[in-house]
């Protein structure tokens, strides 16, 4: 037993209080002369023995009372196995606390993350006078709050009650490093590197380079207060995915779900929601039973009422880590979009030429129904698409045209492309006949240059397509065998494409498909707030029979809707990692507004900044996993929404054997730990006795109520 | 404590108010002159009382002449005859009436009330004697029907300081071995005695044929107890000291005291008493003038 505030022992002298009361009221007493003595005497003998007693058991309770309250006030503590402090001279101690997503794992009444928060503002009252202390914390990357340490100790406290659980699983190796050069920096008075944590493996993944560090800092040293049971039970939302980058407004479309069980036992009767816009959940699986270690893929189906930014939002039953049973997935939706196939021949006119193929797959409807499709597609000869506007289309597909400059000049096509439209461009016969294939002019805004046509047919089988490893989101798909297997197609004739290169690494051209032998088939780039993809070769038999495999259809609204969507930023992104999005040149300057986890309302964030001749956004508060939405008007719809995301694996509860930590951390053989440092490690605390105190000091307070007045009844 | 002024123990209120009630004998009483009160003496009067068979020299106007014409028989009528008191008031001059919660002590009471009674005794032709009475000091003032003595009744009360302690029987055998006539023994004391002893007493003026009144002179903090905080109880009369808070004991001591007052009370009504309780926190014309109505509503005739 031990006493933290033992100066406030003098206290008990407050337990003689109720004698010198009494003698102070003793002194006190009237004097009257009684003529009704007998009366009085015969009252007293009766009553006196009865009244001594009474009264002695009144004087003992408050003494008591008051002696066990000064006694609490000391904070009497059972001493443990850890260590503490002395209270003799100053220390440093630099805090490193464990933020992983386990450390929100919780046992019924706190996470473990509070129970660390406790002990360190505890641990940092127990600090002798004049101590000083830092915090870091060690979450996905390391976070040092209070980097060296300070004799502000309330700051410490202050800044040890705001932290919060990060979604990234943590590695404790960077911050214990953090912490122990800022203990050798401080200077020659050595110190204490205090670590909170529950122990995962992920945190100490780096223990041997935690073991080496102690070694070479013999004036450090290293206390482990591991936190928290070691429970492994836990399912989590690993994964949510979309088929659809840019799904249709009004239409169910589908959502994939992975739910993995982390734990050793089977998880029974697991029911799976989604819902869109942190509305009502729309669509629920139930999964009867998840073996421990199995993960599942769960097809849900969602509808967006409105054409936009949208979140589809899919939780499980909520357990001890909450924070992965819900995992958001942002996405775009559009209006029916406008797309202009120009071509020299209407596709009607021919049925052996691009635009016929590409209109029959992006229109899969008799004629008389094509209004009630999700695209509005609308074919053109090059003269009489001079005509319009190229503004009023969010695609123009030009298909090998003899004249490609009747569309219109390189400039007006890229100030297209840069203002928002994308275009799709599949040189064909007529091209062959010229060199370059396509208008130098336009080497400008080509994600690809294609060279002279080449023949590829020379067994007759032609060149295979790519069939796996598919990377850009159109063709992501067909990584899974039950799409299909393009290795049927074949292409006989190609133009190669010459991949251009952006000034900006990052919008290189992307490859879409590839052939066999790697070289690219399609390939697309964005520009300015457009996009534009070149094909290798056009939908005629003599080049390709793509058009006849079952898959084109299914790639050609995919390609188009991509296209359509115009770049796509990633709007799913991990977490602290900053979200960017283009804007409109005449949005910048204007304040955006953004709806995050942590604040459910609008808020200004900042403004749209100017890049080039775009807008752009920039976040860079995206800690919290989950739904957000960015609007330039918080009373207006969104405009944008985007998620954060926690690793798949973050769920995953796995702890380093137990005692490892302890024989990395204890001592280095033949040196006294604490002795080199001056800091008197004593028995710590396990359990401060002072609130059982005064709960008793409580009921006897209650009990001498009962007393004093039961005594006070009339005699 | 009342004035030096002996005549300053009348109160003037209770006695106009005493006079126009009177004091008036509940049963015979043996006068040694004509007066307002009904006697054991037969006489010669308005309202007829008996007969009785003549004697060798009564006042042949007295004989029943109609009777005689009847019987043939002589018979004297008689007729009831009134006759004045004798009211012996009997002041308990002990120590315990010295004690007073406020200025006015038990002792002052029983003097105003003494001096009160006298007054109107006086003033309606019946006499009085005045004994004040305590272990150590005994004031004694004999029968007196003169008015023009109420000014010494006033002075020896108002020269009495209490003293010694309460003996109760000694007083009443006292009083009951001075007088022989039949009258009324006005007690009035705060009877802080063995209730036996008051017994004894007032069962030997009883069997006397004396009229008792006990007026029961009490403080109000006797009877309510109502102080608080500590204090230190000195008893008078030597009964000692004790230490207490009469909070903590006020019902066991109102139970006792008020057991007390019952017993006494019982034991004045079993001996056709009349019992006064006087409470000095009640004006003494107050306790008086209802005494005395009541006394006049219950005056058997």
């Amino acid at each position: 037993m031990t006493f933290l505030a033992p100066l406030v022992l003098t206290g008990l002298a407050a337990a003689a209080l109720p004698v010198a009361i009494h003698l102070i009221t003793r002194s006190q007493v009237k004097v009257m002369r009684w003529a009704a003595m007998t009366f009085l005497l015969e009252t007293v003998r009766m009553n006196e023995r009865k009244m001594r007693i009474e009264d002695l058991l009144l004087l003992i309770l408050r003494c008591l009372i008051l002696g066990l309250l000064a006694l609490a006030f000391a904070r009497p503590a059972l001493e443990a196995t850890g260590r503490m402090f002395s209270a003799t001279e100053p220390v440093r101690a630099m805090i490193v606390l464990d933020v992983s997503p386990s450390m929100a794992h919780n046992n019924g009444q706190s996470t473990r993350l509070d129970q660390a928060k406790l002990e360190a503002i505890r641990m940092v009252d127990a600090l002798p006078a004049a101590s000083a202390a830092g915090l870091i914390l060690a979450g996905g990357t390391s976070d040092a709050v209070i980097p060296s340490p300070s004799s502000d100790l309330a700051l410490v406290k202050r800044r040890l009650q705001l932290v919060e659980a990060d979604p990234e699983r943590s590695d404790l190796y960077p911050a214990i490093k953090l912490a122990t050069d800022a203990l050798r920096k401080a200077g020659p008075t050595p110190g204490s590197v205090h670590i909170f944590t529950d122990d995962t493996q992920s945190a100490w993944s780096r223990v041997e380079e935690v073991e080496k560090l102690r070694a070479a800092n013999p004036g450090v040293d290293f206390i482990h207060h591991p936190l928290g049971s070691r429970e492994t039970d836990n399912t989590s939302i690993t994964n949510v995915t979309m088929d659809e980058p840019n799904p249709p407004a009004g239409e169910f479309v589908p959502v994939t779900a992975s739910i993995k069980n982390w734990g050793t036992e089977t998880v029974q009767d697991l029911r799976i929601t989604a819902g869109v816009d942190r509305g009502a959940p729309q669509s629920e699986e139930l999964i009867s039973s998840l073996a421990p270690g199995e993960e599942r893929n769960v097809r849900l189906s969602v509808r967006f009422d409105t054409p936009g930014a949208h979140t589809v939002d899919v939780e499980s039953p909520a357990d001890r880590m909450p924070a992965d049973n819900s995992r958001s997935f942002a996405v775009r939706t559009m209006e029916r979009p406008k797309i202009l196939i120009v071509s020299d021949e209407r596709a009607g006119a021919s049925e052996r030429s691009s635009a016929f193929f590409l209109t029959q797959a992006l229109l899969p409807l008799p004629r008389e129904q094509r209004d009630r499709a999700t695209l509005s597609v609308l074919e053109k000869t090059p003269r009489e698409a001079a005509a319009l506007k190229l503004e009023d289309f969010q695609l123009v597909i030009l298909c090998d045209l003899r004249d490609p400059s009747a569309i219109g000049s390189a400039d007006a096509l890229k100030a297209y492309v840069e203002g928002g439209g994308s275009l799709l461009i599949l040189p064909g016969e007529n091209a062959t006949s010229r060199t370059p294939p396509l208008p130098e002019s336009w080497n400008a805004f080509l994600p690809a240059v294609p060279g002279r046509s080449e023949t590829l047919a020379v067994t007759g089988s032609g060149a295979a397509l790519q069939t796996k490893g598919f990377v850009h989101p159109v063709m992501a798909p067909w990584n899974d065998s039950s799409m299909g297997n393009l290795g049927t197609v074949s292409v006989t004739k190609r133009f190669p494409l010459q991949l251009s290169r952006a000034s900006d690494p990052a919008s290189n051209p992307a490859t879409i498909l590839a052939f066999g032998d790697g070289t690219p088939a399609l390939v697309e780039w964005t520009l300015g707030a457009g996009r534009v993809a070149v094909i290798a070769f056009p939908l005629q038999s003599e080049w390709t029979n793509l058009y006849l495999h079952p898959s084109f259809v299914a790639i050609a609204e995919r390609l188009t809707r991509s296209l359509v969507a115009g770049p796509l930023p990633e709007l799913n992104i991990a977490p602290n990692t900053g979200f960017t999005h283009p804007m409109p040149l005449d949005t910048v300057g204007s304040t955006f507004y953004v709806r995050s986890p942590a604040n459910p309302d609008f808020r200004g964030c900042g403004q749209v900044e100017a890049r080039g001749n775009t807008g752009v956004i920039q976040y860079r508060d995206t800690a919290k996993t989950g739904a957000y939405a960015i609007a330039l008007d918080p009373k207006s719809p969104p405009s944008l929404a985007f998620a954060v995301q926690s690793a798949p694996d973050a769920g995953e509860l796995r702890y380093v054997p137990e005692g490892r930590i302890a024989e990395v951390l204890k001592p280095p053989a033949g040196g006294a730990l604490g002795e080199p440092t001056k800091l008197a490690l004593q028995k710590s605390v396990s359990h401060e006795l002072w609130f059982p105190l005064v709960i008793l000091a409580t009921l006897l307070a209650f009990a001498e109520m009962a007393l004093a007045h039961r005594f006070s009844l009339p005699k | 404590m009342i004035s030096e002024s002996p005549t300053s123990g009348l109160d003037p209120d209770a006695v106009s108010r005493a006079e126009s009630l009177g004091l008036i004998a509940r049963q015979i009483v043996e006068g040694y002159k004509v007066g307002d009160h009904r006697s054991p003496k037969r006489g010669f009067a308005l309202e007829f009382a008996q007969h009785r068979e003549y004697n060798t020299g009564d006042d042949l106007r007295h004989l029943d002449w109609k009777v005689l014409g009847r019987t043939d028989r002589y018979y004297i009528k008689q007729y009831e005859q009134d006759t004045n008191y004798v009211a012996h008031l009997l002041v308990d001059g002990s120590e315990s009436m010295a004690f007073g919660s406020t200025k006015l002590r038990k002792i002052d009471f029983a003097k105003a009330l003494s001096a009160c009674l006298a007054k109107v005794i006086l003033t309606q032709s019946d006499a009085i004697s005045l004994n004040i009475v305590s272990e150590t000091n005994t004031v004694h003032m004999p029968r007196t029907d003169s008015s023009g003595r109420m000014m010494e009744v006033l002075t020896r009360l108002a020269a009495f300081e209490p003293s010694g302690k309460t003996n109760l029987k000694a007083a009443l055998d006292g009083v009951a071995s001075r007088i022989s006539a039949r009258g009324i023994i006005i007690l009035i004391s705060d009877l802080f005695d063995e209730p036996d002893a008051l017994k004894l007493g007032i069962e030997r003026l009883r069997f006397s044929g004396q009229e008792v009144i006990v007026f029961h002179v009490l403080d109000p903090f006797e009877i309510d107890f109502p102080m608080k905080g500590s204090f230190r109880f000195d008893g008078l009369e030597g009964m000692g000291t004790i230490q207490a808070a009469p909070a903590d004991i006020r019902s066991s001591y109102l139970t006792a005291f008020n057991a007390f007052r019952t017993r006494v009370r019982h034991l004045c009504e079993r001996a056709n008493c009349h019992y006064v309780l006087a409470n000095t926190a009640v004006p003494l014309a107050e306790t008086l003038s209802a005494y005395l109505a009541f006394r006049r509503q219950a005056r058997p005739r």
